[in-house]
């Protein structure tokens, strides 16, 4: 039997898009390694989820609850299986699938959406220097060892990144009795978004240095302290300017890549600035019947914009399987300026272009006002404003179909305002 | 009572434990830390080197170059991870191109059998990823590089397969001298009578020494940090790079290892303390700029650990394998570096001729001279991975995604031969844990594994040595 659309990771962007790849008539499989879908959110149990896609407040576990709910029982879920291989090969894809139940599979499908989440990243993608210690955590690893484990990983805290997982953490410890030390962060921004700011540092009195970095690890089988240094404008740690937290934790909020390495061996093209793979509007790949959102397609701020890109990727994904020929591709780059850190979709397929759709980005640095403008053939087709543009808040930007009056490249501009 | 108490289980105390577990005699091996091989051995370059360094005469000439010969023989027998890679010394200046030379003329002189000169054009056809303003290369087709702790873990199997009791956690603190045998006391334990010592203590050798001895043999501990850039790199470099050593030292190499990464380093800096084995900001700085140099597009985008280890220094820099001269059957290996993991097969035999000399030595009978490692799950035929699954279903189970290791095969090491029942040893037998995400998503699984395995709570679980739980505590509210 060969499987219409496979989805690969059964978090929220695998529910999404295996809800909306179902049509009646089609073979759809979800696959998901662990014991239970829903991913990551599994593991977040503080609330905010949901208040765009749901227009309320859920907790991690509650979004989970509520997106598995409307999946449809004609979607076969296999869950503690784990895809070992994907090749692709006389048009079909092959997966290699691996369980204790039922040992190693092989099936085919027409089509497979990657949904696999994104991992975080360590110590040594940062070049934190010092000795190997007990007591350092990724953030997530951490939040899943308290929340899913039911374990305390430590008492005096210091959290280096201000990336979310990392502020939520910082309130969670602290409401299970540990001190936060401080909260560190290289850049002059915090990579948080600002509400969880506010509701996990502020509120807790936990400070947070922006524009330093931990510059050694102390300890002799277990961390003792850290030592923290403002840095210079080009990141480099000012020796000058340093002091020391006693501490027996420290957690790395310091970002998250997405998780593609399934894809080894089939090679898309890549693009460097995501760390993930090109796809155009229907976020297919340079392969054709091969699909990718979510977190391993870029890093997401909230959960309500991963379900929305996985529901366009599932119904790209139905497309393609309905209309069977393959039609040959008119595709032209996304292009855009030095203000901007990416762009997804990085490129238009004009051959399929049937709906408005939207591109999503970063600033690179933190503007409090920018005029963002989309062109084609030099011509103006959008404008939007944005207040407080920062670089850990995604911006979007939609694009309407209609005005698009040739099969050029767009490209996007920004001014600065303020 | 044992014949002889080993004291060490590094590539050397390793070596030595296989080569006496040969012979009859009750032999005991102890080890201060929680797991074996985790001083030098844990963190070296793991280069099989040929021999072109060390100096003309010296011991550390001689068992190189046989320790080299032996490798082959011994990977196949021990089955353990052994690339032969071959090597280059990069020559990018006149002055360096003189002293290929010397180096050339040091390895014939040194008995190594396959060396050779390598042109501009040559050297770059074979490494197309070097700095291309290089101007030659010496060739060393018999280095090799291996895994040091699997090649240890494998010496050591085969020798407790012969008889060979091991102790962990095993902290030598004083050795009385009795009138015909010694009482060692430990950290923590109860003392072990032996006939017989061999000090194979690495980094801590001086110290066993001077329990015994009036004049001990002090060890400078010299600092290497490396880069681990990951497999995704494979290929770029194919053989072991050397650059030419100059008056700083013998500069920063580029090693692939038989796992596909690329190690890069090191760096030499003296420390003070035995257990400095930190990373520095500005040690990493320096071996970027020296790597640099020998491959200008080396990608350390792709590093995914670094670490840092020490090495046993002593004045005269050569080995010092001696037995002592006031006490009977006692043997002192002290200032085992570089290079020690090549020399250790040698060394091995080396000490048991230094007994042999001394005492007679009974050959054992249906003595056991290979081991076997079952293949990795996920590289087996499709017809043995059927196999094994329905024998153990946990194969099906896939843990380490980014290295591809099942649960079964955690669960096979903490109930193995030598139980790794710590994140760190199974990182050391598996893999698990090694890959680019550092165990960002299967640490805490694998803690699961080892606590159900060992009917522990998950707060009993360590990192790596004794009290150094990952978890500290349950939450008082139930999640």
């Amino acid at each position: 039997m060969i499987y219409d659309v496979c989805v690969i990771g059964g978090g929220a962007a695998g529910i999404a898009s295996a809800k909306n790849s179902y049509e009646e008539g089609l073979k759809i499989r979800l696959i998901e390694r662990n014991n239970e879908l829903g991913g990551i959110l599994n593991q977040c149990i503080h609330s905010g989820f949901g208040i765009h896609h749901y227009k309320e407040e859920l907790t991690g576990p509650e979004y989970a609850e509520r997106i598995q709910n409307e999946l449809t029982i004609d979607i076969e879920v296999s869950l503690n299986t784990s895809v070992v291989r994907l090749i692709k090969d006389n048009n079909l894809f092959h997966l290699t699938l691996s369980s204790e139940q039922e040992g190693i599979q092989m099936i085919k499908s027409r089509s497979v959406i990657i949904s696999t989440g994104s991992y975080e990243r360590t110590r040594s993608q940062i070049y934190l220097p010092g000795k190997r210690l007990k007591g350092i955590f990724s953030a997530g690893s951490a939040q899943r060892y308290m929340n899913q484990l039911g374990y305390m990983v430590g008492k005096k805290v210091v959290i280096l990144g201000s990336g979310d997982i990392g502020l939520i953490m910082a309130r969670r410890m602290t409401l299970e009795g540990a001190k936060v030390e401080a909260v560190v962060e290289l850049m002059a921004h915090s990579n948080g978004l600002t509400r969880n700011l506010v509701s996990c540092l502020e509120d807790f009195d936990i400070p947070l240095y922006l524009s330093h970095t931990i510059s050694d690890i102390y300890g002799d089988k277990s961390l003792k302290a850290v030592e923290v240094s403002k840095v210079d404008e080009h990141l480099r740690p000012i020796e000058a300017d340093r002091f020391l937290i006693e501490c027996d934790t420290l957690l790395l909020s310091v970002g998250l890549i997405p998780e593609i390495s399934l894809l080894d061996e089939i090679k898309p093209k890549k693009d460097t600035k995501t760390r993930s793979v090109i796809v155009n509007q229907t976020y297919q790949t340079s392969i054709d019947g091969l699909f990718v959102c979510g977190n391993s397609l870029q890093i997401h701020d909230l959960v309500d914009f991963v379900s929305k890109e996985a529901e366009i990727a599932g119904r790209s994904a139905r497309n393609y399987v309905l209309n069977k020929k393959n039609n040959s591709r008119e595709e032209q780059d996304v292009l855009f300026d030095e203000h901007l850190s990416y762009v997804v979709p990085q490129q238009i397929d004009f051959s399929i272009l049937k709906d408005d759709f939207e591109v999503s980005f970063r600033v690179k640095e933190k503007y409090e006002e920018i005029n963002v403008f989309v062109y084609q053939d030099d011509k103006q087709i959008k404008n939007k404003r944005i207040k407080f543009a920062l670089p850990s808040e995604m911006e979007k930007i939609t694009i309407a179909k209609d005005s698009l009056s040739s099969k050029a490249s767009i490209k996007i501009m920004v001014e600065v305002i303020k | 009572m044992y014949d002889y108490l080993i004291i060490g289980s590094g590539i050397v105390g390793s070596a030595i434990a296989r080569e006496l577990s040969f012979f009859e005699g009750a032999i005991c091996l102890v080890e201060k830390s929680s797991d074996i091989t985790n001083g030098q051995t844990i963190a070296n370059s793991g280069i099989i080197h040929s021999g072109h360094d060390p100096k003309v005469g010296s011991l550390k000439a001689r068992l190189c170059v046989k320790g080299n010969e032996l490798y082959e023989d011994l990977a196949l027998k021990l089955d353990f991870p052994l690339l032969t890679t071959g090597a280059l010394v990069v020559a990018f200046t006149n002055e360096e191109m003189n002293y290929l030379n010397v180096l050339y003329k040091r390895a014939k002189d040194n008995g190594v059998k396959e060396v050779g000169f390598l042109t501009k054009e040559e050297t770059l056809s074979l490494e197309p990823n070097l700095n291309e303003t290089l101007l030659g290369s010496l060739s060393l087709p018999s280095t090799k590089t291996t895994v040091p702790w699997e090649a240890a873990r494998a010496m050591l199997e085969n020798a407790i397969t012969n008889g060979l009791t091991l102790k962990l956690n095993h902290e030598v603190t004083r050795i009385n001298k009795r009138l015909d045998h010694y009482e060692v006391y430990f950290k923590n334990q109860p003392p072990i009578l032996t006939k017989g010592i061999i000090n194979a203590g690495g980094l801590y050798s001086d110290e066993v020494m001077a329990m015994l001895e009036d004049d001990v043999i002090k060890i400078y501990p010299r600092r290497g940090e490396y880069y681990t850039l990951s497999h995704e790199v494979k290929g770029f470099i194919n053989k072991v790079i050397y650059p030419v050593p100059s008056k700083l030292g013998k500069g920063v190499l580029i090693t692939p290892q038989p796992d596909g990464h690329l190690l890069v380093g090191p760096n030499a800096e003296d420390v003070l303390n035995k257990e400095d084995n930190q990373t520095t900001i500005k040690g990493l700085n320096d071996i970027k700029n020296q790597a640099m140099r020998l491959s200008t597009e080396l990608p350390f985008k792709e590093n995914i650990k670094n670490f840092a280890g020490l090495r046993a220094k002593i004045k005269g820099d050569d080995f010092y394998i001696n037995r002592s001269t006031k006490n009977k059957h006692v043997y002192h290996l002290v200032g085992i570096d570089s290079p020690g993991l090549t020399a250790a097969p040698a060394i091995g035999k080396y000490v048991i001729d230094l007994i042999k000399e001394d005492y007679v030595l009974q050959p054992k009978q249906n003595v056991v001279k290979t081991r076997k490692r079952a293949l990795p799950f996920f590289l087996d035929s499709e017809e043995n991975k059927q196999k094994r699954w329905q024998k153990e279903p946990s194969y099906g189970e896939l843990v380490c995604r980014c290295e591809k290791i099942s649960k079964q095969e955690i669960l096979n090491e903490v109930t193995g031969l030598i139980p790794a029942t710590s994140i760190k040893a199974i990182k050391k037998r598996t893999r698990a844990t090694a890959g680019v995400c550092q165990g960002g998503y299967c640490e805490s699984r694998i803690l699961e594994i080892i606590a159900a395995a060992t009917n522990k709570d998950l707060s009993e679980i360590n990192y790596y040595e004794e009290d150094t739980p990952i978890l500290i505590e349950e939450l008082k509210v139930e999640k």
